[in-house]
């Protein structure tokens, strides 16, 4: 079933509608731990950099660039 | 008392003209240098309108110039850019142009300060008009009233530091907030010189605002101004991983970008701020180096309002971009960005990133999408009615059991939008599946999707019972119509362009 799919470019599956449902649920579930995890760890990038804090002010950049 | 010249850029001089008609108080001569280098030729016309009381520069002379020993006058100039095809009427004091409609010929304004060094003022220019800008761009309409008639501009706001009182971190929060008081009615007004009272919880004073912000003090200007902002930083990297990029970084950029945000972006080894305003997707798309991709590999370039340019300067995404090697900065430089998001998100970017990989998994595996068909996703945040009238703009692609998925959905005002496909659909601007995901739900909501669909299935997620029936539907779609792919944020602009131009220093010669 897989080939075909891959040969034609259409979907094709061989699990029921209920089946793709549960799947879908059990997908996002596993997602849970996993977003918390990653948004924790953007969020401590973004707290490590509190105390490096240049101060941006830049008047002579046009020069750098021409 | 104003009073008005119109300069004809095609006769001798050009732009050189400006210094015939304005006071050297303006810097005339540099300010003609700037539009030369940086302004196609689609612009033939200006009408300087003189005496011009620009709230903004009023701003500044209220509470800072006019505490000065040196006296500084009260009155602006503005310019106005015009195509070829329209004129002054001296004797009537009126524009006149085929058809009698100015508007059809207008590509905004620049105000000029009397300030003798950065003069430069608020500007909203059409993104066309300026030498090397590509793509899409986030832009609201503006309106304009000069020599009683009513004009409209669509572009972004902008203006030059006055470096004194302001600098390029202010101009940038400024930049985003009058795009936000422009595009949106609930969103108030400010001005420049509000943005260093509003940085620093006492008056900062004269002199303490041209030592520029931190990133973290321009955070503090969007939270006073009712925002919601987001401060995202890039990873560092260690020298001996110079090869290595946080990829999620600029994934995470972009997905804000496409949301129609525009973003405060400092770059630490320039001490520099910009607002991210647009991009331009490579024009042939590239295989992506990992799967799942991401979009962010097929961004060529990124469109910035640099307050020490005239706006929508295009500089390289990364080191592969068409325009790497041009002078100045790229994306590379970047280091952090503030999002300043409306108060109803609580799922962020990373959160639907973690989601598009299970949501990839789902429609292989579930719905039979063949593994290639989602090798790049793809996702930004829009309002559930911008999603609708999209929808409805592309029903007959769609097809109506899809179509009244997308209108039955039970869902809050934002919603993310993640999409899915093969670089070859992607070229096409096609894709094999999407995902509509509440914005507001919880991190720890197991079910924040509301719809997962490919070209022939769709599972609506009734989110409104824990033990919920979701419901998968047949969409019953001819085989041979692709489904599109949405760019409901940011808007595709026209170039204006008389001729071929190619990089920041094509201009135009005896201008």
């Amino acid at each position: 079933m897989a080939k075909r799919a891959k040969e034609t470019g259409k979907a094709e599956s061989k699990l029921t509608d209920d089946e793709v449902v549960k799947l879908a649920l059990r997908e996002m579930k596993k997602a849970v731990p996993e977003i918390e995890k990653r948004v924790l760890e953007r969020d401590a990038l973004a707290a490590e950099s509190r105390f490096e804090a240049p101060k941006t002010a830049d008047i002579a950049a046009r020069k750098d660039d021409d | 008392m104003a009073q008005y010249d119109w300069i004809d850029l095609t006769k001798t001089r050009g732009y050189r003209r400006l210094v015939d008609v304005l006071d050297d108080v303006f810097e005339p001569q540099a300010i003609a240098k700037r539009l030369s280098e940086e302004m196609t030729d689609a612009v033939q016309s200006i009408l300087v309108e003189h005496g011009y009381v620009d709230k903004d520069y009023r701003s500044t002379l209220y509470s800072f110039y006019a505490k000065k020993g040196r006296p500084y006058r009260r009155d602006c100039v503005r310019l106005h850019f015009f195509n070829g095809l329209v004129g002054l009427d001296k004797q009537r004091t009126d524009l006149v142009c085929e058809y009698g409609v100015p508007n059809d010929h207008y590509y905004g304004y620049i105000v000029l300060r009397p300030t003798m060094t950065a003069t430069l003022g608020r500007s909203v220019l059409a993104p066309g008009i300026r030498v090397g800008a590509d793509g899409r761009a986030i832009q609201s309409e503006h309106q304009v009233n000069v020599l009683g008639y009513p004009l409209t501009v669509w572009g972004f706001p902008s203006m030059e530091q006055p470096a004194d009182i302001a600098v390029c971190a202010h101009v940038s929060c400024w930049a985003i907030l009058r795009y936000y008081s422009e595009r949106f009615p609930q969103c108030r007004e400010y001005l420049i010189s509000d943005m260093a009272r509003l940085a620093s919880p006492f008056d900062p004073g004269g002199l303490v605002p041209s030592l520029g912000l931190t990133v973290w003090e321009a955070e503090r200007v969007f939270q006073a101004a009712d925002c919601y902002p987001l401060v995202v930083a890039k990873k560092r990297i260690r020298a001996e991983e110079k090869d290595v990029t946080d990829q999620g970084f600029y994934e995470e950029m972009l997905s804000y970008l496409e949301s129609g945000f525009p973003l405060f972006v400092e770059m630490r080894s320039r001490l520099h701020a910009v607002v991210l305003v647009g991009c331009q997707w490579r024009q042939s798309s590239v295989a992506p180096t990992r799967v799942p991709s991401h979009a962010w590999e097929q961004v060529d370039s990124l469109l910035m309002v640099d307050d020490n340019r005239l706006p929508y300067r295009s500089v390289p995404a990364s080191a592969t971009s068409t325009l790497a090697g041009s002078p100045g900065y790229s994306g590379e430089d970047f280091d952090r960005f503030i999002v300043a998001l409306p108060e109803k998100i609580h799922f962020p970017a990373p959160a639907v990133d973690v989601l598009s990989h299970r949501l990839a998994r789902v429609l292989t595996q579930g719905f039979g999408v063949p593994e290639e068909n989602v090798e790049i996703r793809r996702y930004f945040m829009t309002t559930i009615s911008e999603l609708r009238r999209e929808v409805r703009k592309r029903a007959s692609q769609m097809g109506d059991a899809l179509v009244g998925s997308f209108m039955r959905l039970n869902s809050a005002q934002y919603v993310w939008v993640i999409e899915f496909c093969s670089q070859e659909q992607w070229h096409k601007g096609n894709i094999a599946g999407r995902a509509i995901v509440d914005a507001t739900a919880s991190q720890q909501d197991p079910v924040a999707t509301l719809l997962l669909h490919s070209e022939q299935l769709a599972i609506s997620f009734d989110r409104s019972l824990v033990r919920a029936q979701h419901r998968p539907l047949r969409l019953r779609r001819p085989q041979a119509v692709p489904l599109p792919r949405m760019e409901v944020n940011l808007s595709q602009f026209l170039r204006h362009d008389n001729r071929r131009v190619s990089g920041e220093n094509n201009d135009a010669e005896g201008r």
